[in-house]
């Protein structure tokens, strides 16, 4: 923690607030998927915005567990681009909720 | 404030006062020790109440608040029995060998209470820019405590392998913590962890101020308070809501209980030391390593003191609740530790011997030890606290091997934390730079008060008022 980081303000508190509603959506699913379209991380090193993106939304969403990939029913899709694709993410879901700011419930008919 | 929520706080200053007075000689020099430890202890205390309902029942707030009654009534009735017996004759404790005048008392006082005030302002400007901490608490503690506060037994997907980014393996004293306040209020508000935090921050400050001013005097006790509260991050990171700061308190306690079991020569401050080591084994891995050092620290003997089965034993029972639900906790989730999972033993020998590793470690140490405690002041501040402590400490002598105890716990903690960098299976320099800060300031309070009290191990069992060394 240096003091750039402890003076900065983090938007932990915005992604808590928009992913809110998910959680009477989601109901009692035990776990969801999540994909993005920004570029992966390479190891364990390599802490871009793709990872501070995926734990803040881990942190949103606990106790659901948030696991990167498209296996389940529910799957959370965070776009950079515009106009956000989150469909083309996860071929064959459907959009069930959009959460704004590029973030998007996704549904898979085809898992349950 | 829900009626549940006020019953969980007062259940937790009961169980943690208790612990407080169990777990010291009846002693009057004590008692504004105990008053400081009862807040961290008993907060530590109750984490094992929430696991065992945790486990037994699932999240749940009224047999949560059921156990943790039971166990306030045992502790009372342990401790009322232990009132009716004669307390322990007091023993002189050293007083500081310089007297200060007056006004440099008080002008120290006034410098501590700015510090002091200056740093309750630190404090609040990060709470007041990340409320939910900064990011090893959303990514790990306070992301644990939503899953341990969460209805029925959706808490173990806290501890799911999809998360071993998060360190499922990392044990529960800090998210219990945080969890038991959010299951007694029924809702998630970001005051509860930190409040917890500053009760860990101004805690371990106060307990190190309280513990030189005892052996030194109240200026150097206030001044050692300063030095911590100035330190580059302590106070921010007590703020961030990371573990380290609660792990820095308890290993502040048992170095400060090893030190005066060799003042007092009584082996009963072994089971302060068993608590608080336990503990921190209970808060963070680097707290396991502490405990085998302080375990081992147990062994040496006081004069008079009792056998070395019952300096273990002592030891053992303090530390025994917390080891238990350590142990319960791996055993159920054998969850291994990402950086032991990552370790190849075949490469330790060609680790160990190389050269540029060791000087990456040596040279990342040395420069944090300036940066923690404010790179720019600290060099200015650190000659001048030892030529002090040099002019004031009297001559040198030999230090019994229980008396070097506290400093030998301290040294093995940095032993432990050098060894891991340098068998560590992760880039050298990423490991150093994303973790460093953290170790140092985990150990931060344990080395102030070593150099604080470096030669005030005089015994004072012969020790007339302004007679010991200071």
């Amino acid at each position: 923690l240096d003091s750039a980081s402890a003076a900065a303000v983090d938007d932990v508190d915005a992604v808590d607030r928009r992913l809110a509603p998910l959680k009477d959506v989601l109901g009692s699913e035990r776990i969801v998927g999540y994909v993005t379209d920004r570029t992966a991380p390479t190891d364990v090193s390599d802490v871009n915005d793709a990872t501070a993106a995926y734990y803040k939304t881990q942190y949103a969403l606990a106790p659901v567990v948030v696991e990167r990939g498209t296996d389940h029913r529910f799957v959370i899709a965070e776009c950079t681009k515009t106009p956000p694709a989150a469909e083309s993410l996860c071929p064959g879901a459907r959009v069930a909720l959009d959460l704004g700011g590029g973030t998007f419930l996704l549904e898979r008919p085809d898992v349950r | 404030m829900t009626l549940a929520l006020l019953v969980a706080l007062a259940l937790t200053t009961a169980m943690g006062t208790e612990i407080a007075v169990l777990a010291t000689p009846r002693r009057r020099a004590d008692a504004a020790l105990r008053f400081v430890l009862a807040p961290a202890l008993g907060m530590g205390a109750s984490t094992a109440c929430l696991f065992v309902t945790l486990l037994a029942f699932g999240s749940s707030v009224a047999p949560f608040l059921a156990i943790e009654t039971v166990v306030v009534a045992g502790l009372a009735f342990v401790v009322i029995r232990r009132l009716r017996r004669p307390a322990v004759d007091d023993v002189p404790t050293p007083v500081p060998a310089v007297a200060y005048p007056r006004w440099a008392t008080v002008l120290v006082a006034i410098v501590f209470a700015v510090g002091a005030a200056s740093a309750a302002y630190r404090f609040w400007s990060v709470v007041d820019r990340h409320p939910h901490g900064t990011w090893d608490a959303w990514a790990i503690w306070n992301q644990r405590a939503r899953f341990l506060a969460a209805p029925g037994d959706a808490w173990t997907g806290a501890m799911s392998d999809v998360l071993r980014w998060s360190h499922p393996d990392y044990p529960l004293l800090l998210p219990l913590d945080v969890a038991q306040y959010w299951i007694a209020a029924g809702a998630r508000s970001t005051f509860v962890p930190a409040a917890i935090g500053a009760v860990f921050t101004a805690s371990a400050v106060a307990l190190l101020t309280l513990a030189v001013a005892r052996f030194r005097g109240v200026v150097q006790g206030l001044l050692a308070g300063l030095v911590l509260i100035a330190a580059s991050g302590y106070v921010e990171h007590g703020a961030a809501m990371y573990a380290d700061v609660p792990l820095s308190f308890f290993v502040l306690t048992t170095v400060l209980a090893l030190h005066l079991r060799a003042i007092h020569d009584d082996d009963r401050y072994l089971l302060l030391a068993g608590i608080s080591a336990s503990m921190a084994a209970w808060t963070k891995n680097e707290g396991l390593l502490f405990l085998v050092v302080a375990a081992a620290a147990a062994l040496p003997a006081v004069r008079g003191g009792v056998s070395l089965p019952r300096r273990l034993k002592l030891f053992a029972a303090g530390a025994a609740p917390l080891v238990a639900c350590l142990l319960a906790f791996k055993t159920k989730f054998r969850v291994e530790s990402d950086m032991t999972a990552a370790m190849s033993v075949s490469s330790f020998g060609a680790k160990c011997v190389d050269w540029s590793r060791h000087r990456e470690i040596a040279t990342a140490f040395f420069h944090q030890t300036g940066s923690c405690f404010g790179m720019r002041a600290s060099y200015v501040a650190l000659p001048v606290l030892a030529v002090h402590s040099l002019a004031t400490g009297g001559p040198p002598r030999r230090r019994r091997l229980v008396e070097a105890a506290p400093f030998l716990v301290v040294a093995g903690l940095f032993a432990a934390y050098y060894a891991a960098y340098l068998v560590t299976p992760y880039p050298l320099a990423w490991h150093i730079s994303s973790s460093v800060d953290r170790l140092f300031f985990q150990a931060a309070p344990s080395v102030l008060l070593c150099v604080f009290l470096r030669r005030a191990s005089q015994r004072a069992t012969n020790g007339q008022p302004g007679a010991a060394t200071a």
